[in-house]
């Protein structure tokens, strides 16, 4: 018997509510507009739609479900109706320094859901998967796409988040089951949407738009948690392949690797990749 | 721009290692090609560089295109034709997503604000918009392959 979209465990995401979690964090002003729909294509289409109509910022838009959401390059997103967070968040970097540095963005996303989700987490132990999967255990937990455009030289950010907070892997199609996690899963009982959104809302605040230039944090953070630092990978790129061992991060996250034979003793810079492997 | 400018950016490029510079200003435009970093150069011509819509450093140890510093363009291009280049590193996409249209394609009419292609970095899905007003004549790069900060990716008629 398949559970109910909504019941009291699992109460339907509304604005209010987040409000209320974001007052009791201090954290009033961390959101902009706040859109809750049923149902939609894709979360980032609609902030980005919103986002051409010169939306507030930090309007964010949630979803109860997804009916074409995406990862990297059109890769599905999957999550059952009414138990994880599925929801994008519109940015206008206030000027140039900001827009030039934000290749950093993703890692200040990845960092704040981390931080908030750590504090949901039994051994508070979310790490990172390079450029920007957030792992307990060694199983995805949520997952980040990005996507800019600037229109009538206004420059906007959709940060497109997908967090699973209550699905089961039984909820998940079987080639997830044992590569996805959520945090219903690791606490074995359901979590407050509500509370999970108002607490990385209120992580990013704390660091964005600072962290884009004061990358230090940031980075400190991304060595602290990487899943990769330290090991052999193997990365690849439309077909093209790439391994060596990972040795550190550069100045905007993208990933350094070592391989003398290869690429001489310099470190080559990696800055996208379709999977990235351990070895 | 006079050649004592230019000198001037080839030694700030050799003083700390550089391997891109490109610059426009008041109708001039400059592109060196050598080894080493890019943004340290920006940085110290950050006050005449108008900024680009997103920066980033270049991939450590890229293949210089180019063996020295040359003074300009290698490859002129013919009159009336322009070059849409990339502003920063990442991989070059023609539509958003596998299964959607081509942003432009030879032949497109294109302004100022219309978007051509995506770069993607980390995840990050850019936009990238003309900034030139013509007609598409060249597509330079393959779909799916990696680009360099200010690697040429269309050319177009200038209208």
């Amino acid at each position: 018997m398949p559970e109910s979209h909504t019941d009291s465990n699992f109460p339907a995401f509304e604005a209010s509510r987040l409000r209320l979690a974001l007052q009791s964090r201090q954290a009033d002003a961390a959101v902009g507009d706040i859109h809750v729909f049923d149902q939609l294509p894709s979360t980032n289409d609609e902030a980005s739609r919103l986002a051409r109509a010169s939306a507030k910022e930090r309007t964010v838009v949630f979803a109860e479900s997804q009916s074409a959401g995406r990862g990297r390059r059109g890769n599905a997103w999957n999550s059952p109706p009414g138990r994880d967070l599925l929801f994008s968040l519109v940015l206008y970097p206030k000027n140039t320094a900001l827009i030039n540095h934000s290749l950093r963005l993703p890692h200040l996303i990845a960092v704040a859901i981390c931080q908030a989700i750590d504090s949901s987490l039994p051994d508070k132990s979310s790490q990172l998967k390079w450029p920007n999967d957030v792992y307990v255990k060694g199983k995805k937990i949520a997952g980040i796409l990005i996507e800019n455009a600037t229109v009538s030289g206004q420059t906007f950010f959709i940060a497109g988040i997908g967090i699973n907070v209550n699905s089961l892997s039984s909820d998940r199609p079987a080639e997830l089951h044992t590569t996805a996690t959520s945090l219903r899963e690791e606490n074995n009982h359901p979590l407050d949407r509500h509370e999970i959104a108002a607490a990385f809302l209120s992580s990013f605040d704390h660091i964005y738009p600072q962290g884009l230039l004061d990358f230090d944090a940031t980075l400190k953070e991304l060595k602290k948690r990487s899943l990769l630092l330290g090991h052999e990978i193997s990365a690849s790129l439309e077909g093209n392949k790439i391994t060596g061992k990972v040795v550190g991060f550069g100045d905007n996250g993208e990933l350094l690797i070592i391989n003398p034979q290869a690429y001489g003793e310099k470190p080559e810079a990696l800055y996208s990749a379709d999977q990235v492997r351990l070895v | 721009m006079d050649i004592k400018e230019i000198k001037q950016i080839i030694e700030l490029m050799n003083e700390n290692e550089l391997t891109h510079f490109h610059l426009e200003r008041d109708g001039d435009k400059i592109k060196l090609q050598k080894g080493g970093d890019l943004e340290a150069l920006q940085q110290a011509l950050a006050m005449a560089q108008p900024a680009a819509p997103v920066a980033a450093a270049p991939v450590a140890n890229a293949p210089a295109a180019n063996a020295g510093a040359p003074p300009a363009d290698a490859d002129a291009l013919p009159a009336g034709e322009l070059e849409i280049t990339s502003p920063m590193v990442g991989t070059f996409y023609r539509a958003s997503g596998p299964d959607s249209d081509v942003f432009a394609d030879i032949g497109s009419e294109v302004g100022e604000d219309t978007a051509v292609c995506i770069i993607e970095a980390m995840k990050v899905m850019n936009e990238i918009n003309a900034e030139v007003k013509g007609t598409i004549t060249k597509i330079l790069v393959e779909n799916g392959t990696p680009v360099q900060y200010g690697e040429p990716l269309f050319r177009v008629k200038s209208s």
